[in-house]
């Protein structure tokens, strides 16, 4: 196992790790009481990814997970920074999760045919639990950008949250090692497009054809940019109960 | 001298512990079971990636094999749970406590519309007029349905490795579902 895999297992699992988070924020005040137990129930299943992924990085690096997880400074955390933000409003986190949920699959399909066998198991295990985050994030878009006020707010939120979406599926600096050694099937660049027309399609769908997805011009990522205050907060927050009981399971 | 059948049958003693009815081994967690000399390697697989059980179940696993003499060594596995369906006395146990197995037909990947289409029968009244109230419930792998006949809300099993063994319909041959009305 090479520093390329562990850069691939901390994107995809501090992705799954900050959105789950972040998805837990609704638990006891989401709008319906079904909405409380589904994002709670998400946010469960996504935190359980991330300690699957890291239970694969720390396997890997010889190390036990809760060094690998809470000891790791903020800036060696390598999630995209579309996940930073806490939840804000409700329709924020729809068209965040929605964006997400896209991505997150095309990754996962690809990683089936992934050279990595346990990363390719869990891949296909995960896939199975996203289905219905997926059609959860949609079926809510479709709702919200029927009639106001949703309409507006959501469309308020896929301008601010597009742009740093537009980075999830940029290319890792390792890429070119996972690639020769076939546990990246496929290139990110070559995801990011897929990414892109499923996106597309399904905003034309919800009436926001005059939404413009902003162009993967650069290819470079977003997840070693240096960390947002948002994230410092979610990072003290993390480690507050670790700091009580270090050797606690989750 | 402990034999794997001596293990597989303590393991069956031992209940999951958010559904007690039935133990680990009807719910098809543990996977496999070998033993070399004194060292006993047991597989676990859990019912969904993030199921928080799955670490008390290593540990009751752990404590049950000590107390054969054997050295317990616990692998999680996210392999595929095959075409696992609970034993006919397991749909039995959960029926009396108010949960309705996946679809017999259930698929891999089940979206919303595969559990809205599910053709189940309520635990209660065994009526087949209920709906999907919510995907999401009180654990991963369960989700919230309302019988219309009976006006009881239950549970079902939202994944394929949840479903029933019996009562596989002919309709239901070949992963596909058919809607009959």
């Amino acid at each position: 196992m090479s520093e390329a895999h562990v850069e691939l297992l901390f994107a995809l699992a501090d992705d799954e790790l900050l959105l789950g988070y972040r998805d837990s924020e609704w638990t006891g005040i989401a709008p319906l009481l079904e909405e409380d137990v589904a994002l709670s129930s998400i946010a469960q299943d996504e935190v359980g990814h991330a300690y699957a992924l890291y239970t694969l990085a720390a396997q890997s690096m010889g190390k036990q997970i809760n060094d690998l997880v809470f000891r790791r400074e903020p800036q060696h955390y390598r999630h995209c920074r579309l996940l930073e933000a806490p939840r804000g409003n409700f329709a924020f986190t729809i068209a965040r999760r929605f964006v997400y949920e896209i991505g997150d699959a095309i990754r996962l399909e690809s990683l089936l045919k992934s050279s990595y066998r346990e990363l390719s198991e869990l891949s296909e295990r995960m896939l199975r639990e996203e289905a219905l985050h997926a059609d959860h994030a949609e079926e809510w878009m479709a709702c919200l950008s029927r009639r106001e006020p949703g309409r507006s707010l959501v469309k308020a939120a896929l301008c601010e949250i597009l742009p740093a979406a537009r980075k999830l599926l940029a290319p890792l600096p390792a890429e070119a090692v996972l690639l020769a050694e076939g546990v990246l099937p496929q290139s990110w660049e070559e995801l990011s497009a897929i990414w892109e027309e499923r996106v597309r399609a399904k905003l034309d769908q919800f009436g926001f054809s005059d939404l413009g997805i902003p162009k993967a011009t650069e290819s470079t990522t977003d997840r070693f940019d240096p960390v947002s205050p948002e994230f410092a907060t979610f990072h003290r927050e993390l480690l507050s109960v670790y700091s009580i009981a270090p050797h606690r399971g989750w | 001298v402990q034999t794997i059948d001596s293990v597989w049958a303590a393991l069956k003693q031992l209940p999951d512990p958010e559904l007690p009815v039935l133990s680990i081994v009807d719910l098809g967690i543990v996977r496999s079971i070998e033993i070399r000399e004194q060292v006993c390697d047991i597989t676990l697989s859990p019912t969904t990636v993030g199921c928080p059980a799955i670490r008390s179940i290593r540990c009751a696993v752990e404590e049950a094999v000590g107390l054969l003499g054997l050295e317990p060594r616990v692998t999680i596995s996210y392999a595929d749970r095959g075409d696992w369906a609970l034993p006919p006395e397991a749909a039995e146990k959960l029926r009396q406590v108010g949960i309705a197995l996946a679809a017999p037909g259930a698929q891999d990947r089940m979206g919303l519309v595969q559990l809205r289409i599910a053709q189940l029968a309520c635990p209660y009244c065994g009526s087949r007029r209920n709906r999907l109230v919510n995907a999401f419930s009180a654990t991963p792998c369960r989700a919230v349905r309302h019988c219309d006949d009976c006006q009881q809300p239950f549970e079902q099993f939202k994944l394929a490795s949840l479903r029933s063994g019996q009562d596989r319909l002919p309709c239901d041959s070949g992963g596909k579902h058919e809607t009959r009305r």
